[in-house]
């Protein structure tokens, strides 16, 4: 009997105390509804954007919203003007305490807990949500808009500064990343690649893998291969790293940013002026009759024959850092003006030698596949020079992009769009 | 008697891509290609006046060239010139 009333106090505190925990939890996890004011004109296209992303996160995403929609079109006169007088009152508030505000041009205009927004770009409809489930969470204790509806007047604490969920945003797969950082990487990425795809160190590296491939040894073929490779990477990093730390240092000098800007400019007319050249000629390899570049295939071939590896690594050593020197030249200037890219956007250190290793990783794509191929086939296998005239044409047009940007729109370089 | 002559180099992505598809072009034919490499056989591209592209294809019939294809082709390119050659 005792057996069984302990059994019963036990089940009973245990039902009691687990549903209490439950309560507890619920009301932690309750969300807080978000009062969104919005301020529309039924005619504005990006007004009909805005309203349908509303209703979209309160349909689809169950965001826990009350939208509440100020018409400043509305057929009723009487709404239409309580609107419009509403909207201006808002802005002016907003406008004696933040300087921002100066830039609102009418609707859409969006005011939620301490934020407001203006516009219906990606940009806008992002913080939109991020804030919403920010005070979702955390509710902000003004309602701006009904304290202007009160006649109270705004002060610089009733603005919510916080800016870290701005550019946040939640991928499919990668999960929620700050969406500058996947700008950047983007950017790295074509960058890299439309650097790589130039014809000067391919044509060096067919070459070597043509002589490996001739002595018939792999591991000659993997050794000096790899050799040459590596120090192509290696030299591209010193280069790279060299020209950030050289920007970080200007950043503050838009003279040197202009340098740049016009730098940029100029080499992406240039290119584009290759690619319509290249146009007018058969597509293949172009010759170069020069002793340079004669010397450095005869001095391959001298080192590819040399039977002590210390002294044949060296060699290629010696003729991957020339073939990059030569190179340097060919890319134009897009190590350049991408250093100066990663400078603007203040990345340093460790975080600036991770993207560089992402750039050089795509820089060699092209001749990693060739190395790659050749090894595994011992057939060397070439890329069509006729895509190369394309790859003047994409980093021309890139370095144009970015020279105009650096020039007249630098925060949009910094991805602060 | 026509002879054909493709002119290439080592280092050239371009007569990589073009080798495989003239030889099997005129392999269909059963002619075979005399290739000249342009860093090695200086003395004998240097008669042909190749100009700036590799790689070069010449078609020779009784001494005389009569035809020159020059860089990389396409498939349609290349079959113009296969039908030009047996009409030839």
């Amino acid at each position: 009997m005792v057996k069984k009333t302990l059994l019963y106090i036990f089940a009973f505190m245990m039902f009691f105390g687990f549903n209490q925990n439950q309560t507890i939890k619920a009301e932690d996890t309750m969300p807080n509804t978000v009062k969104v004011h919005f301020f529309t004109d039924q005619y504005c296209t990006n007004c009909a954007q805005i309203d349908k992303y509303l209703n979209d996160l309160k349909g689809k995403e169950k965001l826990p919203i009350e939208i509440i929609k100020y018409d400043t079109n509305d057929s009723d006169p009487v709404k239409r003007e309580e609107s419009k007088e509403l909207m201006f009152d808002v802005i002016d508030a907003l406008k004696a305490i933040d300087e921002g505000a100066a830039n609102i041009m009418g609707t859409p205009f969006v005011v939620i807990g301490g934020k407001y927004y203006n516009g219906s770009n990606a940009t806008v409809r992002l913080r939109i949500k991020n804030y919403i489930k920010k005070y979702e969470q955390e509710p902000w204790l003004f309602d701006l808009v009904e304290m202007v509806k009160d006649g109270e007047t705004l002060i610089t604490e009733h603005l919510d500064f916080d800016d870290t969920l701005d550019y946040m945003d939640d991928l499919p797969i990668i999960g929620v990343v700050d969406i500058r950082d996947v700008s950047l990487l983007l950017m790295t990425i074509l960058i890299g690649a439309v650097d790589g795809f130039n014809p000067c160190a391919m044509g060096v590296l067919i070459f070597l893998i043509g002589m490996l491939i001739k002595t018939k040894d792999r591991k000659r073929m993997w050794i000096l291969g790899l050799t040459f490779l590596l120090t192509s990477a290696a030299f591209y990093l010193l280069i790279l790293m060299s020209w950030i730390t050289i920007a970080s240092q200007f950043l503050q000098k838009f003279w040197f940013q202009l340098i740049i800007g016009m730098f940029a400019l100029g080499f992406g007319a240039y290119s584009i002026y290759k690619y319509f050249k290249s146009l007018k000629s058969d597509d293949g390899c172009e010759v170069v009759d020069d002793t340079k570049t004669k010397r450095i295939f005869e001095n391959i071939k001298k080192f590819i024959s040399e039977k002590k590896y210390p002294i044949a690594m060296a060699g290629i050593i010696a003729v991957a850092v020339v073939v990059n020197l030569i190179e340097l030249a060919c890319s134009t200037g897009l190590p350049v003006i991408y250093a100066e890219v990663l400078a603007i956007n203040g990345v340093a250190g460790s975080e600036a030698l991770m993207y560089t290793l992402i750039y050089i990783l795509f820089f060699l794509i092209d001749d990693l596949i060739v190395f790659a191929i050749a090894m595994f086939t011992m057939k060397v296998v070439g890329m069509s020079n006729r895509y190369t005239k394309y790859s003047h044409l994409i980093g021309g047009l890139i370095m144009l992009a970015i020279g105009i940007l650096m020039v007249f729109f630098p925060n949009i370089l910094a991805f602060n769009f | 008697m026509k002879q054909v002559i493709l002119i290439t180099s080592l280092w050239c992505p371009s007569c990589l891509i073009m080798r495989p598809k003239y030889e099997k072009l005129f392999k269909e034919v059963n002619i075979d290609i005399i290739e000249y490499d342009y860093d090695e056989d200086i003395e004998i591209v240097k008669k042909y006046n190749i100009g700036k592209i590799l790689p070069v294809l010449i078609i020779k019939e009784g001494g005389l060239e009569v035809a020159r294809v020059i860089g990389e082709k396409k498939k349609k390119e290349l079959k113009k010139l296969m039908e030009e050659f047996n009409n030839g």
